[in-house]
Parts: structure tokens; sequence; C-alpha cells
């Protein structure tokens, strides 16, 4: 717990950000207006893959109002990797801007840029394009296989594991012996799990927009989580030096990983430097579903040795990870996948192995949680059933065997990002306490179902008697409420009737991949199912409740380096300049809290500056959870040095001969003593000595700046750390499954997270909120479809199904509070953890409810009607036999 | 083709080509940059603004469409807060107890100088210089208040949103600038107490605005927060 009081952090503070964007102010990319630009549009490949024999771009070009055309036809050939990650990347340089074979149903063919976005559009069409339709595979499973293309075997790429199998990324880790481990059990559970693809789906779409300076330096004004790594990857690629580019990022609309890509830079500049004219390129939502950047699928096989008391003694984790078309951070989140899983509880033996394949589908990328929503729905479903397997309440089998403070978690040592890591022992843990208290908010001995498959011979609907069975009149009630309410969603009407039929009725949540799902938003039904009662098992509506645990990390150890400047002004306002990049996260505020905090004065005189490569230090970006741990510290470092600073200052000025300070009323200067710098303390805007007397800050600025010993109060530091200090989670659910139909809805969602200490309590709550509406969607409603050709299916939101307001399941949230001794002000991470547990607690619970095991995201109705199927199959020839 | 359009309390002119959308129309000509392109489809409610009194996608209307209508966007929610009866002594500033973190700064765009002395520290609270705060309407304070807001990049939308929902509850009124509008909200019978919408109604209202960031929690508690004081304030 915090060991001392704070006046700045831990508190609530409103967002610097929120008046200006509550107001509609223009503080986004797109929200600028520049003479001359002109529109870049990307011609994006209908193949899944291709060679491209011919292109012909003459028409295009004729075109009144085009200004460019860009094919790998003009481009200069350079290997990269789009993966925003720092030098040098762990990603293969798989990738180039333009290329003559095409690899995934939406990768780059040619860019046009015109005078206008229409212009741009109809000269894409003109552009001829000649295909030599190749083989493409969609089953990560026969990547390898002999007969199956290989997509990256072209000489001049480098970092790709083994281009002749199509393996972009291989890991291999051990902790002691897993075979020992396993000889030594006495039960041994298996099991595979898959993940599916899912996109970020920032509600701002992937924006830049580039100029030339008056100086000739190309200016780059991007949606990007990453603003040194975009200057530093795209400088070869358009033939620029570091220092003639500047990238600005403004406020982002989101990111979650999808903006830690180089996706659009690279064009949008190249452009701008081709035809010197501002130029602006924005995905529209359709590429962004398609030709942006998604969660990487998995298949993980787990196996795990335990003794009857509970006692792991060994696991092996084996993920198959599809990277689709590139490679791009293939290598990490595998790692990712395998490091903060086997990490959270204690294995004494681990064997970990991953191969990330490439397949002719849409490339994966970042997204928040970063391999541990992957590698979590994997190990906690895995968990549920080996408890099950034991007989244990899975509750208290996490808790006999998770990591605690003073122990260490071997795994990290050798499975760091791409490379070795670096030995981690845990300082901080609440997971304790967050499983406590997630369990008594739930319900945890009273909600949970005794007996999962109580619906398949259970009493009829009316006997209400059974704990999994929940009275049906008021479900019923409640249910026709909510399908009201989906129907009254009809949102945008004016009274134009040709316009009707455009306006979309905001929450008819069509489904492509079920197409039984619908039935959650088809009230008309409801009624006939209750008297449809078909073999006395009928309409049932089970409940269950499941949990799950999970870790992150604060930061990549040993490899994340952030840095801060601050100066004071004359009114004892700061300006603070940090590289590191609020993307809405809140980024800004909590520096001006940590900041205000180490000044000791509020908030609100903290101008915070994120982020430019011109303007502010360096920072790798927002991502891997760093911010708060890493650049936090450089922030509270450099405002320890302006502090010092500050105390030097003002202990001259309260010296009572030299100084200028005031004297208290009444006393003489003989009597008054020049107190010393360590007894001095900042408060409130002033510098205070122990008899009482005291300067403000802002004159101390001003005898700084202009009277004695003449400086500018200034702190600049940079902090890494090896440490990186894991936020532990644990996460409840409750679920109504729908014994007829396979529908599950998600009734209550509890997470409760220890992140230390939470710098703003409210937007690290916030935190978890958005983190828990996108993993809902995760474990139920998501997921990017694609036919036998590879071609997408869901390209707008109408068909790909993020949560709506009234989707949202009530939801709580605990922050348990730790004291991290290595973080800023006790703090570790928080932005990444809620993510990673819904999915497999609610997989989890639909087991308790109706005992049936989903081990393959997402969780649709049809997957748990065919599990009840043969659930019912088989206790109906059990009963034969 | 020539719109006339009335827009924020003012009448303006566009001439623009028929296939213009309205957002096209907000952002590009009238230079409204609450208004955001989220989706192009309707489907994201970023762009959602008020015409006529409803709330609408404006990426899927044609500009042409809105031609001689009334439109609201969040650059006009001052001039609503104006003719809100009794509202504008009532939110002119914050309490001081609201004014927690730092003003809107930060940011290359953001450039809220201060009028104030630096001689005087005390002359830098923001109820003696409003023109370093902005005047916010009572829900956008509690957006604000209730950390509704994380990028903001839906919050434009989710306003006019709630906005519109208020104004057919009667919490509020819609200003037209011209004599009668199109849409008449529902009207009530003098007396009767004005109640602020339920939690599912707001949940409803919001169901059309996207939001990947907040989980939709703290939105739904700004909008009944705001609604809870418009009904205390009669």
């Amino acid at each position: 717990m915090p060991t001392r009081e704070f006046k700045s952090v831990h508190q609530n503070t409103r967002r610097v950000d929120s008046v200006k964007l509550a107001s509609g102010k223009g503080t986004f990319v797109d929200d600028i207006k520049m003479d001359g630009l002109i529109h870049a549009k990307i011609l994006h490949s209908p193949h899944a893959h291709a060679r491209i024999k011919r292109i012909d771009v003459q028409e295009a070009e004729r075109l009144r109002g085009v200004r460019c055309v860009l094919t790998y036809l003009n481009i200069p050939r350079v290997p990269y990797t789009t993966a925003g990650q720092g030098w040098p990347e762990p990603s293969p340089y798989d990738t180039v801007m333009f290329d003559s074979v095409v690899r995934f149903v939406g990768d780059r063919v040619a860019c046009v840029a015109a005078d206008s976005e229409e212009i741009a559009e109809r000269a894409l069409d003109l552009i001829g394009v000649d295909y030599e339709i190749l083989p493409a595979n969609f089953d990560p499973r026969k990547a390898s296989d002999s007969g199956i293309p290989r997509l990256h075997l072209e000489p001049d790429k480098r970092g790709i594991h083994s281009p002749q199998r199509n393996i972009a990324a291989h890991v291999l880790a051990d902790v002691g012996d897993a075979e020992r481990g396993f000889a030594e059990a006495e039960l041994v559970h298996e099991g595979e799990y898959t993940v599916h693809y899912v996109q970020q789906a920032s509600i701002e779409p992937h924006i830049t927009i580039t100029w030339m300076d008056e100086d000739g330096r190309l200016m780059v004004r991007t949606s990007t989580q990453v603003p040194f790594h975009v200057r530093r990857i795209i400088a070869p690629l358009i033939g620029l030096p570091v220092q003639k580019i500047r990238v600005i990022k403004p406020r982002i609309g989101g990111g979650f990983g999808g903006k830690q890509e180089i996706l659009i830079e690279d064009l949008c500049a190249m452009v701008t430097v081709r035809t010197g004219r501002p130029c602006r390129l924005e995905y529209t939502r359709a590429e962004e579903l398609h030709a942006a950047r998604t969660r990487h699928p998995q298949i993980v096989r787990m196996k795990t040795g335990v003794r009857k008391d509970g006692t792991l003694t060994a696991i092996s984790m084996d993920i198959l990870e599809n990277t689709g078309a590139y490679g791009t951070h293939a290598l990490t989140v595998q790692c990712v996948s395998g490091s903060r899983a086997l990490s959270l509880y204690r294995f004494p033996n681990i064997h970990f192995e991953a191969n990330a394949v490439y397949t002719n589908l849409p490339v994966a990328g970042a997204f928040r949680g970063y391999g541990s929503p992957q590698g979590f729905f994997a190990l906690d479903s895995h968990m549920d059933e080996l408890a099950e397997k034991l007989g244990l309440d899975p509750l208290e089998f996490r808790r006999r065997n998770h990591v605690r403070e003073g122990e260490p978690t071997p795994i990290a040592e050798v499975l760091g990002e791409g490379r070795e890591g670096y030995k981690q022992v845990i300082q901080s843990c609440g997971l304790d306490e967050c499983i406590e208290r997630g369990a008594k908010e739930i319900g945890w001995k009273t909600h949970r179902n005794p007996d999962p498959r109580a619906w398949i011979l259970g009493p009829r609907v009316s006997d209400s008697s059974n704990a999994g069975i929940s009275d049906l009149k008021s479900e019923i009630s409640e249910k026709d409420r909510d399908s009201n309410s989906k129907q009254t969603n009809l949102k945008s009407e004016i009274s134009d009737k040709d316009s009707d039929a455009k306006l979309k009725p905001t929450n008819l949540r069509s489904e492509i991949t079920d197409k039984d799902s619908d039935a959650r938003s088809k009230p008309s039904t409801l009624k006939s199912e209750i008297s449809d009662l078909k073999f006395g098992v009928s309409r049932r509506l089970c409940r269950g409740v499941g949990m799950s645990c999970t870790m992150q990390a604060s930061g990549i150890p040993g490899v994340d380096m952030g840095a801060a400047w601050i100066k004071m002004n004359e009114d004892g306002s700061f300006n603070l300049k940090v590289g590191a990049t609020d993307i809405g996260t809140g980024a800004d505020t909590m520096f001006a809290q940590v900041a205000a905090e180490t000044l000791g004065t509020s908030p609100d005189k903290i101008i915070v500056y994120s982020s430019d490569t011109d303007m502010t230090p360096f920072d790798p970006g927002a991502y891997a959870s760093s911010t708060t741990y890493i650049s936090g510290n450089a922030v509270k470092k450099a405002c320890e040095q302006a502090r010092e600073q500050i105390l030097e200052v003002a202990e001259e000025m309260l010296d009572p001969i030299k100084g200028t300070a005031a004297h208290p009323a009444g006393k003489e200067s003989s009597t008054i003593t020049r107190p010393d710098t360590k007894d001095l303390v900042v408060h409130n805007g002033k510098v205070c000595a122990p008899d009482g007397r005291f300067v403000t800050f802002d004159q101390v600025c001003l005898r700084s700046l202009y009277q004695e010993h003449q400086f500018q109060i200034q702190g600049h530091a940079s902090h890494m750390s090896y440490d990186s200090p894991p936020p532990f989670c644990a996460q409840f659910a409750e679920v109504e499954v729908d014994a007829e139909t396979g529908i599950v809805r998600v009734l209550r969602l509890i997470t409760a997270v220890d992140c230390g200490v939470a710098i703003n309590p409210k937007m690290a709550e916030g935190q978890i909120e958005g983190a828990v509406a996108q993993a809902l969607g995760y474990a139920l409603t998501e997921q990017m479809v694609f036919d036998e050709k590879g071609r997408p299916l869901n390209l707008s939101f109408k068909d790909y199904n993020i949560y709506t307001a009234v989707d949202m399941p009530e939801l709580k949230s605990f922050l348990v509070e730790t004291y991290e001794p290595t973080g800023p002000y006790g703090a570790k991470a928080i932005a990444e953890i809620p993510i990673n547990g819904v999915a497999p607690a609610i997989a989890n619970a639909v087991y308790n409810a109706v005992g049936v095991r989903i081990r393959d995201l997402p969780i649709t109705p049809e997957k748990v009607l065919n599990g009840l199927k043969s659930l019912q199959l088989s206790q109906s020839s059990a009963a034969q036999v | 083709m020539k719109l006339s359009v009335a827009l924020n309390a003012e009448q303006r002119e566009f001439d623009v080509p028929a296939n213009t959308t309205l957002l096209s129309l907000l952002r590009e000509e009238a230079g409204c940059f609450s208004v955001k392109h989220g989706c192009e489809t309707g489907d994201c409610g970023a762009c959602a603004v008020i015409v006529d009194g409803r709330i609408v996608n404006a990426c899927i209307l044609l500009a042409a469409q809105v031609d001689e209508r009334e439109v609201i966007t969040v650059e006009g929610i001052p001039w609503v807060m104006a003719s809100m009866s009794g509202a504008a002594q009532h939110n002119e500033l914050p309490e001081a107890s609201d004014v927690e973190g730092g003003a809107g700064h930060n940011s290359s765009d953001s450039n809220a100088a201060s009028k104030s002395s630096f001689q005087n520290p005390e002359a830098f609270s923001r109820e003696e210089h409003p023109s370093t705060y902005e005047l916010l309407h009572p829900l956008q304070q509690a957006f604000v208040d209730a950390h509704a807001i994380q990028c903001g990049y839906c919050t434009p939308g989710m306003i006019l949103s709630s906005l519109a929902l208020f104004a057919e509850k009667g919490l509020i009124e819609l200003p037209s600038i011209k004599r009668k509008t199109r849409v008449t909200p529902v009207r009530r019978k003098p007396g009767i107490k004005k109640l602020p919408p339920s939690e599912q109604e707001v949940r409803e209202a919001l169901a059309g605005n996207l939001c990947r960031c907040t989980g939709y929690l703290k939105p739904v508690e700004a909008v009944l927060r705001a609604a809870e004081e418009l009904v205390s304030e009669g």
C-alpha cells in the first residue's frame, strides 16, 4: 500500500485534454486545412496470392487532376518491417513498399495521389493490372506442407526464420525439464485451444498528412502510437535522412496496437517527396477491416502435469501462430503469449515452443494485450479443466498455485521479447485480494452452478428449484425489454423518405458467422418458444459463473527507454515535453500528475506536450504497457532535477542576509538562520522553510531568469528498466446460456486489477472498462471472416460487431492497490491487462452453466449449440446403455 | 449546386458538387471539425449531427438533403446554451471544486493563451479569467467530470445524440433560427414535471455511437448526471 500521502498522484485529476475534446476542437490529424492538399488512395489486391504480370498506369496518369502514381515499377525496393518497434526490430524484414507479388486480399498494388479523393478513386479504376493468380493457403496448419506456396523466398528479405517452410518466427524456451515433470505428475491433462482474427477498430482510422516545410523538411502529421519509430522507419524508404523528417502526433482517436504499425506514412510521405505537394491519406473503414492489422490467430496446445493435491509439476505450451502474409510482430507476440501465461503459476518445469507461419490472409500485428489474450484463453481454460479433473474449486486451485511477492518468474529470463529476457522477481502482487474482491462481488459461493448438466435431464422450465436454472418469468421480461430496445434504435431519421433506406438501424447486429445468433434480437420468437416445449427439456436459461487470473508486464525490460524534459516558467508553470504518446489513454494527464507531485505544485501548472520528433525527447511510443512505468519514471526523474534547482535558488532567497524573502513580522535578520536545502519542502507552488518563511515558484523562476546566477531551471532525464513489474488481474463472469439456442448472454463482468498505485484511479477504471468492452467482442461477437478465396466478408461495422452501449453487461471494476517499489509513486501498468481474462472467464462460465467447454473463440451460439447437442447425445446413449 | 443551410445559428450559403456528403460539407466547407469521419457507412456515429431536431449520421446524407434545414454540430452548443432559459447564468463557469486538472492545454494546435499576469499567481484561477476556459454545456461538463472522454473521437457524436435525447424528453429545447421547426419536440402539458431519461433510454440514445475506448460506462453516467442536473434546474 502507499507508504505516503499523495497530493497530485492517486487523484482523479480531470484529463488535461478533455475540455477541448468535449468542445469538439480540431485537434486530430485531419483537423487542419492546407492549401494545395492532394489526396492519396491505395489500390489493394483483389487476390490472395498473385504475381503482377503487367501493370499499366498510363491512363490513370493522364486523368486530369492526377499528380502521382506509385507502383513497384517506380519505387525502390527496400525490405523493411511495418512493425513500429525499436531498433533493431525483432520482426523479419519481409515487406517492401510495393512488390510484384501480392500476398493477401488487401495487399498494396498501387497508390494514386490526385487533386481530390474522387479523382484518385477514378484513377485507381483506370490502372490496368494483369495478375497471374498463384495458389494460396489459408490454413496455418498446412503452411509448411509440401505443395503449399512459399510466400517469402526472395533473397533480399532478412530475418525470416525459415522461408523454405513459411515460418516467419520460431521460439523455443525451457525451464527445468518438462519431461521429468510430466513423469512426476499424477495427472497429465492436454488440450488444444484456438483463437481467431479480430481487428483493433479504433474509431479514428489510420490517417496521415504530409507536407514540405519552408526549409525543405518533410512534415508528417500522423495518427500513430510511435512517432519516433515512424521517423526512423520511413527515412530509408523515401530516401530522406532522419534529419529531414519531423513527425508530429496531435490527438489520436485510439490505437490499441493498430497504430503501432507504419501502415501508410511511407506512401503519403513518398507522394509529398515526389510531388512537393501536401498530401493526405486516410484509410476507409473497409480498408481498416482487412488491409490494416489484426490480432494474431493462434492454435495453442497445452499439456500440464499435476499432483493430486493440486501441485503443478510441468507444463508444455506449443503455439502455432498465423501471422498472415507478413511477419509483423510475429516473433514477439508469441513470446508474450508464452512469457505471460507461463509466469503466472509456479510451474517448476516448462517447455515452450512457438512457430509463426505465413498464410495468404490479412497481416497480424500488435493489438492490446499483445499475445496475452491468446495465451491466457488457453491457460485459463486449461486451468479450469484441470481443477475439475482434480475435483478442486477452480478458484482455490489458482490461489494455491499463482506466483507471489518475492518469487521469481523463471520463464521471463529465458523468454524475453524476441531474445533472452532478464531475471524478474515479483515485488508487488495483489492477486489474492483481486480474487477475493471479485469472488465476493460475483457471489462465487452462491452463484456457481453446482450441476452444469442439470439442464439435460433436469426439471421442466416451470420448476425453478435448480440453482442453475433461473427464474424464467423475470428473464423473459428482461429479454423482451432488450429486444424492444433494439427495435427502437432506429436513429438517424430525417423526414426524407429516400434517405431512409440508407439509414441504419444502429443496432441490428447482423452476424455473418453465426446464422442463429440473431435470435438475440428477435423478440417475436420468444413467446412461441415457451409453448414450444419439446421432449420436456426445452427453453432453459442456465446461469453459470467463471473466472480467470491474468498478468501483464510494465514495459519491455532492457529495451524500452523513455525520456522527458521539463522547464520552469516565470509564473511558476512548467512545460513538460515527452516523447511518450498519449493516444487517448490519458498519458498526458498522468504525466502532469507525476510532475506536479514531484515538483510540489498542482497538475494544472504543468503544460504537457506530446509528441513531436522535433520538439520532444525520444520515447519508444505507446505500446507494451510502458508509458506509466517507463516514461512516468523519466518524468519523475526530470522533475526531481528541476526541483533540486528550485531548492538551490530558494535557499539563497531565504538567506537572511543575501536573500530576498520577506522576514516574518517582528523578527530581526540576526535571529533568522539560512535553511539548508534538505530542510526545505516544496508545497503548493511554494518553497517553505522550517521557520514558516517561504518563496513562491514564480519568485524563484523570476530570480533565476533575470537576477542572480541566471539560468533556466530545467530537468531532463531518461529511464530504462531491467524490471518489468507485472500488474495482476482476476476477472469473473456470470453468463446465461440459452440451452435451446446456444446464445450466451453475459450478465455481469467483474474485474479486479492490481496496478500498483493508480496515478489516476478514474482513468485506470476507464482503461479497465474499455478493455473489457473490447474483450467481450473478442470473446463473443467479433471475428474477421473470409471466403474460400481469402476475401474478407465483413468490411463494415454493420457486419463486424463491436460492442455498443446497449450490448454492455453490468460491469464492475476494482482497483486493488499495492505499492510497486520500482514504479513512479508505486505505479504499475494498467492499459492492457484487463483485456486478457474476459474470454476465458466467459468460456469457464459457459462450462459452469451448461457443461459445454468452448476451446475455440469466439464463443458463438452455433458452437455452444453443437456442444449442447453432443452432450445430449452422449447422455441419452449413456442412458440407453 | 447552391445550398442554404441554417448551421449553428447562422444561415450559410454553400455551392458544392451535387455528390457532396453532409460530412464533407460540414468538415471541408464549413470547417466544423467536431464532426468526425469514422466509417462512411452510417454505422459508427462519429459524424452524428442534429438536423431539424433529429440525430443523423452526416456521412450517409448528401449535403443537398439539408438544404433549407437546420443543422447543429458541437460547434453550435454555445448557441444552444445561450438560448437555454436560465441556463446561461447557471453554467457560466464551473464550480471551483470541478477544476481539479489542467485546462485544455497540450497539443500542437491548442493555444489557450492566458491573459493573466504572472506577477500575481492567484490571478491564474479560471474563475476570474473565463477566456482561458471553455464555456461548457452541463452535458459537456458532465463528460469532462465523469471521465467519459478517452480519445475523444466519438465524443462530439455522443454529446449530440444525448442532446437530441434531452430535446426529445423535453429537458431542453433546441433553438431554431426559423420561426418553426420541422420536427416539433414532444409537447408536455404545463405543470408536468420533467423526467430524466432512464439508463436504458440513454444507452439506446448512444447505441449508434460506437466507442472503442470507454466501454460506455462513463459516457452513460455522464449523460445521466447531466440530465439529473437539467431536471433539477427545472
